[in-house]
């Protein structure tokens, strides 16, 4: 069931005005709809784009397609959380339902939030196009992640893996390196109740 | 739940965070599912992916047996960590970063596209890459040094590899209006 | 999000053991009792998928299955 969380405002890079934004709980048809029908499309043409660029193609072109939607709809498995601006969504991020421990060394075995994805729609990201819309999705989903960890009594404990080209973003908002995730093939990040703490009040 | 960050404080991350991906999780991207229709590419079971691998690792092995560098020397003008060239070199097992792939198809001036194919990263790969690539492999022999046959036959893969790719790209150009 | 209550009938060694597990990991009881909800309906999720639960130990790496339906 989705759920309005609040309204806050993303820039939009074009304009350089800030625009309404509002934040929800659970995703609806709408949301997926978006995704198959408006995000995909631009991700695949995006995506073979990238194939001749060599010089652009630092990071993903081809990466394995990961059926989230299926899981999605089952709420057992994901709180989800999305993002929407001008009648569309602009961001979408997975926490996992089921439990997951720290592995960084100050809270091991402390219960945190693991967040299974963030994605920002591709006409927002640097990546795929040459003047990137909306900013500001992925921090707000961020912040939204460790609001989430806060209201599970998780005191702002997350934990995530980042795509590489995202990577030193991640170490900017102050997460905590916890190297090379074998499963995953990605760098794993956390962050302690203090980095939380120091983040939302920055 | 209450959400514990002010529009003030988003407009201000706004307004001094770096223009750069926030991604986090596994990629969403799909293959083109108009190459997999047309049966041009195909998804790869596991152990198409470890063929294609062992094609990579010999291939990367044998370019740097062409140019006469050790693991170390290629590790450091290629710009990657010597511990993952080994791997590349060596292990069918392993999963290539992307970075890796990047700089090695920079490096020895070899297209992107079909080296992250051959690294088993994407979920499909065109046929004509993997058959080339599985026929490379079979008559490659990456221990001995790189006789005058073994460097027609690398001379030969390398030259199937940029065709590919041009014939990717012309057919991308004709497509642009 | 709607609450709704309910009272818990647990005998002394299960009060014990749901204040030290709280106080361990830092949380309410309330919201352990939560985390523990969650993890259960994990492993029901899996094991009804035809998955298998095991622990592993890093060093060794013996696996023993954790539940069993």
């Amino acid at each position: 069931m989705k759920k309005h969380l609040g309204d806050r405002r993303l820039r939009n890079r074009l304009t350089g005005e800030p625009e309404a934004a509002s934040i929800f709980q659970g995703l609806d048809e709408k949301n997926f709809h978006d995704f198959e029908a408006v995000w995909k499309p631009e991700l695949v043409k995006r995506a073979k784009e990238f194939a001749t660029w060599a010089k652009q193609a630092e990071g993903n072109v081809q990466d394995a397609h990961w059926d989230w939607v299926g899981k999605a709809k089952n709420e057992a498995v994901y709180e989800s959380f999305a993002i929407e601006c001008d009648s569309m969504t602009q961001g979408l991020m997975l926490v996992a339902t089921a439990p997951h421990f720290a592995r960084l060394k100050s809270q091991h075995g402390l219960d945190l939030c693991y967040i299974e994805l963030i994605a920002t729609a591709p006409w927002n990201r640097p990546k795929f196009s040459k003047a990137p819309k909306y900013k500001g999705a992925g921090r707000a989903l961020l912040a939204t992640a460790i609001s989430w960890s806060v209201e599970l009594e998780l005191k702002g404990r997350i934990g995530l893996c980042s795509l590489p080209e995202s990577e030193s973003w991640y170490d900017e908002q102050g997460m905590q390196r916890c190297g090379f995730d074998g499963d995953k093939k990605m760098e794993y990040f956390e962050m302690t109740e203090e980095d939380a703490g120091k983040y939302l009040n920055s | 739940m209450k959400l514990l960050f002010s529009d003030e404080w988003l407009q201000r991350k706004i307004a001094s965070d770096p223009d750069i991906e926030t991604e986090a999780g596994p990629s969403l991207i799909g293959p083109p599912i108009e190459e997999i229709d047309s049966g041009k590419a195909a998804v790869m079971p596991t152990r198409n992916v470890v063929q294609m691998r062992i094609a990579l690792g010999t291939f990367v092995h044998q370019l740097r047996q062409r140019d006469a560098l050790t693991l170390p020397e290629l590790a450091t003008k290629a710009d990657v960590s010597e511990n993952e060239l080994r791997q590349v070199e060596t292990n069918p097992s392993y999963t290539a970063s992307p970075r890796l792939i990047y700089k090695l198809s920079r490096y020895f001036r070899m297209p992107l596209n079909n080296l992250y194919q051959l690294s088993g990263r994407t979920f499909t790969v065109e046929r004509r890459l993997y058959n080339e690539a599985v026929k490379y492999a079979a008559h490659s022999d990456d221990v001995t040094p790189l006789s005058g046959d073994q460097l027609q036959v690398l001379n030969g893969f390398v030259a199937v590899l940029n065709q590919l790719a041009e014939e990717a790209s012309s057919m991308e150009h004709g497509d642009h209006d | 999000m709607d609450r709704r209550q309910m009272t818990l009938n647990l005998n002394d060694k299960e009060m014990d053991l749901l204040d030290r597990l709280s106080e361990r990991r830092g949380m309410s009881k309330t919201a352990l009792v939560r985390q523990a909800l969650r993890l259960y309906q994990s492993v029901t999720e899996r094991i009804e998928r035809g998955e298998k639960v095991f622990v592993e130990h890093p060093g060794t790496k013996d696996k023993a299955e954790l539940m069993v339906l």
